[in-house]
């Protein structure tokens, strides 16, 4: 949708805004924060482009203003060129920038030759404008970023960067039942473990959890989140968004809060601004643009269209490419009880059994720190099982020589979660895809890098093809990964989050890439790891569930989307959660309202006796006496069809 | 092309024509001419003569053997043996699953990069010059000697921080990636890591290395004994002691060319390791800011 050929800019509806004009503009001069016409350029190539164009907004005291846009829109920069943290490229900043913290007001660009271009320049500029910021970063001021881990000290545990921020916000000495008092708030069960943990220790969503954890401690009154919940599957979007509009009325912070997601915004903001192509196209309340009771910009209709069709509803493209024969041969890549252990007491995986036939597409599913991550490397022997079987086409991993580990490798491809980390910043998207080209198919480098530069071209990444990937966002840099990873020929292909940070406009791209990919080899086997239910039941045939390492639930899709069936609890939490994230259903009414809240649901160590769901379980909860068999016995999954197995005494009940 | 970059090229073409012409020249003849002693430049002599009547143009040119060459073959060695030796003793990416390796050879590989680590380490704790010195004093001065001595001991201090980049990017999940796709650690460690990670580093300490042979040169010509290169043979370092005493009876000026001589060199390629160590140019792989650009009216 978002070509290069379409960048025009004198369509006369994307003429810039003022962020005001539309909704009745909050008297200035008390905003805690206040922009003005502030533009920013970047030097690339040799070229003067516009990242952000003649932005104006404003954020009220005890308000939370949300800017919508897709990957790329200028988002990210918006909030770097508010804070002055645009660094490292060459650049012009121009426009004024007001904050009110306290009793301070900062105006960070005044008087400033704002001329940023060339080398010295932007370090004398920025010296200036960190002086001013000083002191208001850190405690007036929080800021939250996409990359959780990223922004931890990797050298510092958890709990040490969360007692220096207690320390910071002043006042009596901070114990550390504070520390983790922050830690269970933000769902997670063992806060001591947690706090003894180092960034790398954790799984990608806990990670962003601790981030929000060490700049929420601090109690800032002014708070920056830049797609605070990408990285978190949705009962904890869900939770943290919970979480946020509780503290928002208990302390009554202001924020700026970066998204890509109309459905967060509606969620917690009560103004919403839009965002294109470095411009505003939309901004007013968020309740009257939800109604629709704003004249409308095009663009904003069609992602709130986007977001009404994502409905989740399932394709037809996808029941050409069924392979209802069962295969002949036996699975493809299959796992049987295995287990997992990080360290001493971390289980990850307990007793895990999938099997994958060939021409299938699995989906993993399951929160963070479910274990899904752990299983799709262990299903392509990055990781070691500590006990049971992983097999590929009826071979033991385990046994293989090194020449089948050279076959085995050739044989199957993985797409990693995290494409900050698992894409080498300093080559160039082309170079990235013309890479895997070369590998897989056996070209030459010359032939690969045109044909990678028509391939970035037809996913709408032409633009980006020159430029290091070091300079582009996190959205852009997962769709380059997922086009590299879908140029090879492997019989298993498994993804980690294809869609993880990208709108609803690009999560179609990427369903179209995956159904691409399945029929230009019919029997290959994909593995999606995801915690968007939603996208899951658009692209696999099967889904596994999995809960604190455990599987709950094996189901294929058509049983899963058929409202008849009775599905796990924690399905069924997953399923209501995801709707009430994309904003189809505007409560969460499905999950009990007792403990439903992540952030109160008492520990329960994976690993331990009974099913490790009971603290949340509707089922369970309340009716205590009648099942405590939950209490004492892991339910094992039991087969209810050819297509259907679960692990819940409740569901196995029913069917009795 | 930005300016700073212009600039630098211009000067890096200068030094390169400098050390060329002085290669180049024909100094077969000493040229003592007593009567044009201590002239300042004129149509004849466009730099001047010193106190033999020696035109300081050719010999301010060909002063540059001393170090031009000799300083090239220390990069050559330091690149050699400090690359090789420090991404060996630094590269052991993650193996796990099923590039997990037999215990022994593990155990092998670990205890062959602790060594080459120790040796990269105990050079470090040599001084450099005086190192240089003493093993002039026993073998002889030869420039090609320095250079070659200031490059073995150099190759060291490159190794140990090229070991320490290339032990950071092996760590990273591209890394793995790379591996799990089945690349040639040839390719990965080649031009994922020394290439696209270690060059700007790399290219810095050589840039050092040859200023640094330029003043291991220089200074030797003011050690009293048989040091550095001797006369008529010029150095900048023996023309600066030439010129000392005419500098006492108030000529300056044979003493001016070789000091902006040695200050222009040692000055511009100290710069040019600045510039092509800083982050504009070689974004280190730790920011990880996202850019959203767009194509606007620019
Ligand atoms: N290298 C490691 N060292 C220690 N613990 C680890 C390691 N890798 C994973 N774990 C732990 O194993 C558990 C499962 O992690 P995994 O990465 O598989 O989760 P996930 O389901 O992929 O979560 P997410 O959606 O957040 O990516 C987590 O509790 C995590 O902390
Ligand atoms: S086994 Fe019991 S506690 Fe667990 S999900 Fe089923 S009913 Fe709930
Ligand atoms: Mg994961």
């Amino acid at each position: 949708m978002i070509s290069t050929a379409d960048l025009t800019t004198d369509d006369p509806a994307l003429e810039p805004m003022d962020a005001g004009s539309l909704a009745p503009s909050p008297a200035r001069g008390t905003a805690v924060l206040e922009v003005d016409g502030l533009t920013t350029r970047f030097e690339v190539g040799g070229r003067l482009v516009t990242a952000v164009d003649r932005v104006s907004l404003t954020v009220q005291p005890g308000e939370i203003v949300a800017i919508v846009g897709e990957s790329g829109s200028g988002k990210s920069v918006l909030l770097q060129s508010i804070l002055g943290l645009v660094r490292g490229r060459p650049g012009v900043v121009s426009g004024s920038v007001t904050l009110r913290v306290g009793e301070q007001v900062i105006e960070p660009f005044s008087g400033i030759e704002q001329a940023v271009r060339g080398r010295a320049a932007p370090r004398r500029w920025l010296a200036t404008v960190e002086r001013r910021f000083a002191g208001v970063r850190g405690t007036g001021v929080g800021l939250v970023l996409q990359n959780g881990r990223a922004a931890l000290d990797p050298f510092w545990t958890v709990g040490r960067q969360l007692m220096a921020a207690l320390t910071d916000k002043g006042g009596a000495k901070p114990t550390l039942q504070e520390a983790y008092a922050w830690l269970e708030r933000l769902g997670f069960d063992h806060p001591e473990v947690i706090a003894a943990a180092h960034p790398h220790e954790l799984s990608g969503g806990m990670a962003q959890r601790a981030m929000l954890a060490v700049v929420l401690a601090r109690e800032p009154k002014l708070l920056f989140l830049d797609e605070i919940t990408t990285g978190l599957d949705v009962s904890l979007q869900a939770s943290v968004l919970k979480l946020l509009r509780r503290l928002h009325q208990q302390v009554g912070f202001s924020a700026l809060l970066i998204t890509h997601d109309l459905g967060i915004a509606r969620g917690i903001s009560q103004r919403t601004v839009i965002m294109r192509r470095g411009r505003v196209v939309q901004a007013g309340d968020t309740e009257a643009l939800f109604e629709r009771r704003l004249r409308l910009d095009p663009y904003t209709r069609e992602l709130l269209e986007q977001g009404q069709v994502e409905a989740m509803e399932r394709t037809d493209l996808i029941e050409d490419l069924h392979l209802d024969a069962p295969a002949a041969r036996g699975p493809l890549a299959e796992a049987d009880a295995v287990v997992k252990r990080f360290g001493a007491g971390m289980v990850a995986l307990d007793q895990v059994s999938v099997a994958i036939q060939g021409g299938e597409c699995v989906a993993l599913v399951g929160e963070s720190g479910s274990g899904k991550t752990t299983l799709s490397r262990i299903l392509v022997g990055l990781l070691k099982a500590d006990a049971g079987k992983v097999a590929f086409d009826g071979q033991a991993l385990a046994g293989l020589g090194s020449r089948g580990v050279d076959a085995f490798r050739r044989r199957r491809t993985i797409l990693f979660q995290n494409p900050y980390t698992s894409l080498n910043p300093e080559m160039r998207a082309e170079e990235v895809v013309a890479e895997a080209l070369v590998l897989y198919r056996d070209i030459s480098p010359q032939v690969a890098r045109d044909a990678a530069e028509a391939l970035l071209e037809e996913t709408h990444l032409g633009h980006r093809a020159k430029q290091r990937l070091a300079l582009l966002s996190g959205g852009e840099r997962r769709r380059v990964g997922l086009v590299r990873a879908m140029q090879s020929n492997a019989d298993l292909i498994v993804l980690d989050e294809p869609t993880a940070g990208l709108d609803a406009v690009h999560r179609r791209d990427v369903a179209q890439m995956i159904w691409g990919c399945r029929s230009h080899k019919p029997d290959r086997a994909l593995v999606i790891v995801s915690h968007d239910l939603g996208f899951v039941s658009q692209v696999a045939d099967r889904i596994v569930v999995l809960y604190r390492g455990t599987v709950v639930e094996d189901v294929s899709v058509n049983d899963f989307l058929n409202q008849g069936t009775t599905h796990h609890p924690y399905t069924q939490l997953l399923w209501d959660a995801s709707r009430y994230v994309a904003g189809v259903q505007p409560n969460m009414t499905m999950i009990p309202a007792r403990r439903s809240d992540l952030s109160e649901a008492p520990p329960l160590a994976p690993g331990s006796a009974g099913c490790l769901f009971r603290n949340r379980c509707p089922i369970y909860l309340g009716a205590e006496d009648r099942w405590s068999r939950c209490a004492t016995e892991r339910p094992p999954l039991v087969t209810l069809s050819s297509r259907r197995k679960i692990a819940c005494h409740g569901v196995e009940h029913d069917r009795t | 092309m930005t300016r700073p970059r212009i600039i630098t090229g211009l000067l890096l073409a200068v030094f390169l024509a400098m050390g060329v012409a002085g290669l180049l020249i024909d100094y077969g003849f000493v040229g003592v001419k007593m009567s044009q002693a201590l002239e300042l430049p004129g149509p004849e002599h466009l730099l001047g003569t010193d106190r033999l009547g020696r035109d300081l143009l050719p010999r301010v040119l060909v002063a540059t053997r001393g170090f031009f060459l000799p300083g090239l073959l220390a990069a050559v060695i330091a690149a050699v043996l400090g690359v090789s030796l420090g991404a060996f003793a630094g590269y052991a990416p993650v193996r796990e699953g099923i590039e997990q390796r037999p215990r022994w050879a593990r155990a092998l590989l670990d205890a062959a990069r602790a060594v080459v680590k120790l040796a990269l380490a105990l050079p470090a704790a040599l001084p450099r010059f005086v190192s240089i010195v003493l093993l002039c004093a026993a073998w002889g001065f030869e420039p090609f000697l320095i250079g070659a001595v200031a490059g073995v001991l150099y190759a060291a201090e490159l190794g140990e921080d090229v070991r320490q980049r290339v032990d950071q990017c092996a760590h990273e999940e591209y890394v793995e990636a790379a591996r799990s796709e089945g690349l040639s650690w040839a390719r990965i460690l080649g031009l994922h890591i020394l290439w696209l990670h270690c060059r700007p580093l790399i290219v810095r300490h050589l840039v050092h290395l040859w200023s640094f042979v330029i003043l291991v040169e220089t200074s030797l010509s003011f050690i009293p004994g048989e040091f550095g290169i001797q006369e008529p043979d010029p150095s900048w370092g023996n023309m600066l002691v030439g010129a000392r005493d005419p500098a006492l009876t108030g000529h300056l000026w044979p003493s001016v060319v070789p000091t902006v001589a040695i200050v222009f060199t040692v000055v511009l390629l100290a710069w040019m390791g600045d510039r092509l160590s800083d982050p504009d140019d070689a974004a280190p792989a730790e920011v990880q800011e996202p850019a959203e650009v767009e194509e606007g009216a620019a």
